[in-house]
């Protein structure tokens, strides 16, 4: 046992586990995963850091909203069912309400043109993140003719020509499985 | 139903959102405001921007789009639909994960979705800052903020929070005005001759004033007809607003399609029943044929119940139609083609809505009201009413 194992303790209780995954949705500003690390890594020692990139690695694998997997994967794993929904509510309860407050408050000002021209700002702001991210992961890949030939399908298909995703990620998948396979990714 | 239908598209998503939720985000753009209708094509936007401001998964941008289609009870189910499917999965596969850590498969699969969620959030990126027509200045917004967050590492919070700052000082001026310019929209170049000549008797500059359109209106248009009417609305609600003009049957020479503008939806849809399922409305018009439903049969408690429906609270019902005299009702229909106005708005109030005002502009004392069109030759006595769903 290395030391840093030597000093985990996983949540005692299912009030502990709740309150931990509650004080990572409440604070999360501009991204859960860095809160989540602080939050069961630094503050609380819940599992060591190999363990979190590991379960992350896994939620982001897998389809669905990454942080909220993880709530439910970590919560089995120390308390089963009632911890995965434990888990999951703590980690939803704040955020949802201050989602909701944010959006009725924005409601009530939509009309407002100032207002609006803000928040499309913001949204313009968040859309080029998406791009950005896409950017910074992309360039690992680019260099592969399959990976980029994948990049352009997917956004020719799904960007451009609005088909849906049920139809293109079946066959988008299966290709790249196949390309995969054959060495090409 | 909605709430079904909510458990149902989101559910699906939980499954296909490979790297999170960002590689669906212009799959549910395309679903809520496209196929479904949920929200604008700017709402959405304005939505996902919440959503990122907000602290949280991001995830919950789905809960706006729930409460907007549903209310509260739509909030909850859309975000229990997002995440539960696909954490029953992840749940089961968390056993599975140590095992399989050297297999070729999972590498192979590994290998082959980190392209797929490249190119769906590049995808994602360019849908939200391209809401409906193409604006330049979204896309600098946009473009910036991608390469800041490329070349640096300043927290996202920052980049939103300037963002919002640079959108209030570049899109204030001119991507809203709280109210159109009714007489501008009415001289514009690229309206058809026929639209100018019915202009004359209709004066639509004063109709869009009374009824008060502004941008961003979701608009219903019933028994829309050629189009006239449901071409000025459009118009006056602008690219981020919608308009559906309702036919009872498809119309065989598509006149509201040949109008080519985006933002009108027609729709096939019984008189009954008129508004598209599922769509919160700001307004709905019924322009010169609240009489013809006397001698067609039309239900009219039905057609007013489904419009209170449909309406948001605040929405507004706008009626218009050739006067009748007092004592008469409906029953010169089809022949005088009159109804009586305080039959109207009897009607129109027994299902629930507050009558707010009578616009003047339409109205000529002079008609006798006992011929079709007056004799002599003038113009025929009308009314416009405006009721509010409370």
């Amino acid at each position: 046992m290395t030391p840093e194992e030597a000093a985990v303790s996983p949540p005692r209780n299912l009030r502990e586990l709740f309150l931990g995954f509650l004080s990572i949705g409440a604070r999360s500003f501009g991204g859960v995963l860095p809160w989540a690390y602080r939050a069961m890594i630094e503050e609380r020692r819940w599992l060591t850091q190999a363990d979190f990139a590991e379960t992350i690695g896994l939620c982001q694998f897998l389809p669905g909203p990454n942080i909220g997997n993880a709530s439910i994967v970590l919560g089995k794993r120390w308390f089963g069912l009632k911890g995965a929904i434990v888990a999951f509510l703590g980690l939803f309860a704040l955020p949802f309400v201050w989602v909701m407050a944010l959006g009725i408050l924005y409601l009530e000002w939509a009309g407002h043109p100032v207002v609006r021209a803000v928040v499309t700002g913001v949204g313009a702001t968040g859309a080029g993140l998406f791009m950005g991210t896409s950017i910074k992961l992309g360039r690992a890949i680019v260099k592969k003719p399959a990976a980029l030939v994948l990049i352009a399908g997917c956004f020719l298909s799904v960007g451009i020509g609005r088909m849906p995703l049920l139809i293109v990620m079946p066959l988008a998948a299966a290709l790249g499985v196949f390309a995969a396979r054959r060495g090409w990714l | 139903m909605i709430l079904l239908q909510l458990s149902l598209y989101f559910g699906m998503l939980s499954l296909l959102a490979f790297g999170g939720m960002p590689a669906v985000m212009p799959e549910m753009q395309r679903v809520v405001v496209e196929t479904q209708g949920w929200a604008t094509p700017l709402e959405f936007v304005q939505l996902f921007a919440i959503a990122q401001a907000a602290p949280g998964p991001n995830v919950l941008i789905v809960s706006l789009i729930g409460w907007k289609a549903a209310g509260l009870p739509g909030a909850i189910v859309a975000l229990l639909a997002a995440c539960l499917p696909a954490g029953v999965l992840a749940w089961w596969v968390a056993g599975l994960w140590e095992r399989f850590k050297d297999s070729p498969w999972r590498a192979a699969i590994q290998k082959a979705i980190a392209p797929l969620v490249v190119g769906l959030t590049l995808s994602g990126g360019y849908v939200l800052c391209t809401p409906s027509t193409p604006d330049p200045r979204l896309w600098a917004i946009a473009a910036v903020s991608a390469t800041v967050m490329v070349m640096t590492k300043i927290n996202p919070l920052w980049m939103l929070g300037v963002g919002g700052l640079v959108g209030g000082l570049l899109l204030g001026g001119c991507a809203s005005t709280p109210q159109p310019n009714y007489e501008a929209i009415v001289a514009s170049a690229d309206r058809s001759a026929a639209d100018k000549q019915n202009d004359i008797r209709r004066k639509p500059a004063e109709m869009l004033k009374f009824i008060g359109v502004r941008e961003g209106m979701v608009a219903l248009d019933v028994s829309a007809a050629g189009g006239y009417t449901t071409e000025l609305i459009s118009r006056a609600v602008g690219p981020s607003g919608r308009v559906y003009g309702q036919t009872r049957a498809p119309d065989p020479r598509q006149r509201l399609a040949a109008r080519k503008r985006d933002n009108i939806v027609p729709i096939a849809r019984p008189f009954e029943d008129p508004a598209p399922p599922g769509v919160a409305l700001d307004l709905v018009t019924l322009m010169f044929n609240y009489h013809d439903f006397g001698h067609m049969g039309v239900d009219r408690a039905k057609l007013n119940a489904s419009v209170f429906r449909a309406l948001k609270p605040g929405g507004m019902y706008v009626i218009a139609d050739h006067s009748g005299r007092p004592g008469t009702g409906i029953s010169e229909s089809n022949t005088l083609h009159r109804v009586e106005e305080a039959f109207v708005k009897k009607e129109v109030e027994a299902a629930g809505f507050r009558y707010v005002a009578e616009g003047g502009f339409l109205r000529n004392p002079k008609d006798p009201r006992d011929r079709e069109t007056p004799e002599p030759p003038q113009p025929k006595d009308e009314f416009v009413l405006k009721f509010v769903k409370p």
